[in-house]
């Protein structure tokens, strides 16, 4: 078998391209909606071509995260296969409202590329403000997918049974015994064969389990899905903006022309707002979730190693100050009520035709305290990275304020500001403020979705499902799957340097081409 | 077959469909715009830089449209046919690895092919449409692995007997896919002549001499596929022996497909007769193009779709063949969720409705030349 260790880093660098992609999908709607509503306002062209310049990278970013997008899914399914029970049951209505989504975007897309300056602005900035929505829909309704795997909605005290130290996760939708019984054949299967999913290719299996989940739409209503879809939505879009202004401060910095302060200027505002709302709201809200309903995920981003106060941040998770931030030490010692029971024991109240051989004696105590210290040898990965996470997010604010003051007249502020960056110049000053806040986006994010993936191990599905547990049984060369890796990324840096031309090169051949053709 | 399988079998099919009509115009016409890139560049004949680019928009406007059918597809297969697709991920693999290679290098070379068009060298812009054009036949190469296996089952017999690491390598010697494969490019590639020619015959883009490059590619590859069409015939009458009692409505058939086999027939005759009477009427790019040249891409594509629905439906009452029976699609069907079918065909008919947006805006595009036919001058 491929070892989950090489697959579940090359499955994440899929992921990081794929979404390098998806936040110029979703930032540049905004850019040139707002490029757009400044050329119907002023009616002057440089808005208009600044638009037709985003809209190419667009076009082309899109593409490449449509690729992307296939392969990684493709991916899942092929390099973890275990997730297409996932894809049957509770990700099978997000799933296929997404496919609206995504359709609906690619038609909107080409709607507005071949209209773009044959229709009015007002009527472009509908098409691209639909398009944008449609974007915003498919990865809200992505991240109601990777939500579950983070917090299995639906499934009730499914997970609790397990391990006693985390919550409920919303109403019992899905049959206990029949999720018991699959996951005790993964268990079985992986113990005497060391993959585990080939058991999904069983219609007998798929039969004997049989009706799994009596509400398809319960991943839908989770709570922690919609915090992570407000959350993750709103970084890739500022990540995307971001990327559009260090390009036009960039341009001024070298070439001092007005034009692409102007440019900056018709979207600053969103983006200022947007980075404001992020840890306000947003960031609150997933905070929160996360503390209430993957409490491992918590301590391992708290340091919490033992349970501890602090009152500030016992008020931002728990809205109570007086909250203990619970540490491993807590949760280790909630594994202690499950007592000597046995994973044979759990079989024979379930699924009592299930032989589970040399697993059956193992105890149910054993798993929660070993999953537990699994998921704390994380700790010093994921504590620093957390809160180089959160440095970077009130770097990025710095930034924007400061990027702000400095475009706008903001009294105080900008005189203070202008005095701050007095010997960088403006040019310089915009652009260094600029890369600031790209780079701190980018790192925030990455960070954050680092977090929030890592954190939940060592669990695919949390609290139900190891990686183990999905991985395919196919037995290929490591080698393969590295240098499918780095097609990806060659791919990636290729597209991403075409992205550069578009942006930046003026055409070279194209006189040419019209006197051959005869079109001039 | 139950009427809840039937449904499920169907919106596959319509899914199948509908993504191979768009592939098999992405494909043609990749493979004759990189070829008139090519010689546009190596023969310094820049009217046929213009054809390129004007038959890579027909390219531009399907492609991604096509992708997302697929991605479609795998969602049913996974949603509805979970087991069957677990399968297919773990004896199919490799195939399917290949495939996706493909995608991998197709789509940012199409993106690249495009808005690279006069800003890079125009020897390495004709490389990046050879590139793109010929890694655009790798994907049905992996893909045409699922469709063969599903109609001769050599592989995942031997899996299905537990030879299953046996079986990962099998899949590739499945005797019905040679055949199969040839059969689908030649057909592609056809079919993009035939778009080309019918493109070139629109208000606003006749061009006589396109139009007879787009119309011997069509007519060139169709000849091809007088050999491999009755070849492929002949190897499932010994391999899928019920698919082809269905498709010639022979004693024991379960689906009597022959009224549809004439109807593609006469459909290529007229096709033919059709060609041969633009071809006189073009004379060689020197003549006028008769409107009625524009019904032979449309032809071309029904006749495509009316082998695909024989080859996908032709298997009815099962799913996967084996001899002269079979696995239907009960076997597959998802046992673990009550699927909500009013939501899926509310759904089904809203990505139908996408579908036709979608192609009255590509279609009043080429027409009005809104995708412009010269690379933009802004920066």
């Amino acid at each position: 078998m491929v070892a989950t260790s090489l697959l579940l880093p090359i499955s994440a660098l899929g992921i990081f391209i794929h979404s390098f992609f998806l936040t110029i999908s979703l930032g540049f709607p905004w850019v040139i909606g707002a490029l757009l509503f400044q050329w119907w306002r002023t009616k002057d062209k440089e808005y208009y071509d600044a638009a037709r310049n985003a809209t190419a990278v667009l076009g082309l970013n899109f593409a490449l995260g449509a690729i992307t997008g296939t392969l990684v899914e493709f991916g899942l399914v092929q390099a973890w296969p275990g997730t297409i029970f996932v894809i049957a049951t509770f990700g099978l209505m997000p799933l296929t409202f997404e496919l609206v989504a995504f359709i609906g975007e690619i038609a909107l897309l080409v709607l507005f590329i071949v209209t773009l300056g044959k229709v009015r602005p007002l009527a472009s900035l509908g098409i691209m403000a639909f398009y944008g929505a449609m974007a915003i829909l498919s990865g809200a309704l992505i991240m109601t997918v990777n939500s579950w795997l983070n917090v299995p909605w639906g499934t009730g005290n499914l997970a609790s049974r397990l391990y006693p130290f985390l919550p409920q996760y919303g109403p019992s939708a899905a049959d206990p015994s029949a999720l018991v019984r699959l996951k005790l054949e993964l268990v079985k299967t992986l113990f005497a064969t060391g993959t585990a999913s080939q058991v999904l290719q069983s219609p007998d299996l798929a039969k004997a389990v049989g009706l799994t989940l009596n509400d398809p739409y319960v991943a839908l209503y989770s709570p922690y899905a919609f915090a992570s879809a407000l959350h993750a939505v709103n970084a890739g879009i500022i990540v995307g903006i971001s990327f559009a202004l260090v390009g036009y401060a960039y341009r001024f910095w070298r070439t001092g022309q007005v034009k692409y302060v102007k440019i900056v200027r018709a979207f600053l505002p969103i983006l200022l707002v947007l980075l404001i709302l992020q840890p306000t709201v947003f960031g609150d809200m997933m905070g929160k979730a996360v503390a209430f309903q993957q409490p491992t995920k918590f301590a391992l981003m708290e340091g919490a190693v033992n349970t501890t106060q602090n009152p500030l941040i016992d008020f931002l998770a728990y809205g109570n100050p007086q909250h203990a931030i619970i540490g491993f030490d807590s949760l280790r010692s909630q594994c202690g009520s499950l007592g000597p029971t046995t994973l044979g024991n759990l079989a024979a109240s379930t699924a009592p035709n299930i032989t589970l051989g040399s697993a059956s004696s193992v105890s149910l105590k054993s798993i929660c305290l070993s999953d537990l210290s699994k998921s704390e040898s994380r700790l010093p990965v994921i504590y620093p990275l957390y809160y180089a996470k959160i440095a970077f997010g009130i770097l990025d604010l710095i930034a924007i304020v400061g990027l702000v003051a400095l475009n706008f007249n903001l009294g105080l502020l900008s005189r203070l500001t202008r005095r701050i960056l007095n010997r960088f110049g403006q040019q310089k000053s915009v652009f260094l403020l600029s890369l600031l806040v790209v780079l701190a986006s980018i790192f925030a994010s990455g960070l954050g979705w680092f977090v929030r993936e890592d954190g939940r191990k060592p669990w695919t599905v949390y609290g139900l499902i190891y990686p183990e547990e999905v991985i395919t049984p196919v037995s290929l060369s490591p080698y393969v799957f590295v240098a499918f890796a780095v097609i990806f990324v060659a791919v990636a840096i290729v597209g991403i340097y075409g992205i550069y031309i578009v942006s930046t090169r003026r055409l070279k051949f194209v006189e040419l081409l019209k006197k051959g053709a005869g079109v001039d | 077959m139950a009427s809840i399988e039937i449904l499920a079998f169907t919106i596959l099919g319509v899914a199948v469909i509908v993504h191979i009509i768009l592939v098999n115009i992405t494909l043609g016409t990749g493979w004759i715009s990189a070829m008139a890139r090519f010689l546009a560049w190596s023969q310094h004949k820049p009217d046929l830089e213009v054809m390129s680019r004007k038959v890579f928009k027909i390219l531009i406007i399907h492609e991604l449209f096509s992708g997302v059918w697929g991605t479609i597809i795998t969602v049913v297969l996974a949603g509805f046919f979970p087991t069957l697709m677990a399968t297919a991920t773990d004896i199919i693999f490799l195939p399917i690895l290949i495939a996706l290679s493909s995608i991998l290098i197709r789509i940012p070379t199409i993106a690249l092919f495009w808005y690279t068009w006069g800003k890079i060298r125009p020897g390495l812009h004709t490389l990046v449409g050879l590139v793109m054009a010929i890694s655009g036949f790798g994907v049905p190469f992996g893909f045409r692995y699922i469709f063969a296996e599903l109609n001769y089952p050599y592989a995942l017999a031997m899996a299905m007997q537990g030879m299953k690491d046996a079986a990962r390598l099998a899949v590739f010697f499945n005797p019905l896919y040679p055949w199969l494969l040839l059969h689908t490019v030649v057909g592609a590639l056809s079919i993009g002549g035939f778009i080309v020619a019918s493109f070139f015959t629109l208000k606003g883009n006749v061009n006589a001499k396109f139009a007879w490059i787009g119309l011997w590619h069509g007519v060139l590859f169709l000849a091809v596929q007088g050999v491999l069409g009755p070849s492929y015939l002949l190897n499932l009458s010994s391999r899928a022996p019920l698919l082809y009692s269905n498709i010639l409505g022979q004693s024991g058939s379960t689906f009597d497909l022959l009224p549809l086999f004439a109807l593609k027939l006469s459909l290529i005759a007229f096709l033919v007769f059709t060609s041969v009477k633009v071809w006189r009427k073009i004379k060689r790019g020197d003549g006028g193009v008769p409107r009625y040249a524009l019904v032979l891409g449309p032809v071309a594509i029904i006749v495509a779709m009316i082998g695909e629905f024989m080859n996908d439906a032709g298997k009815y009452p099962y799913m996967v063949l084996l001899g002269n029976s079979g696995l239907s699609p009960s076997t597959f069907m998802n046992a673990y969720v009550q699927i909500p079918w009013t939501t899926m065909f509310a759904v089904v008919g809203v990505l139908l409705t996408f579908v036709g947006i979608f192609m009255i805006t590509a279609y009043y595009a080429l027409n009005k030349r809104f995708l412009a036919d010269m690379p933009s001058q802004t920066p």
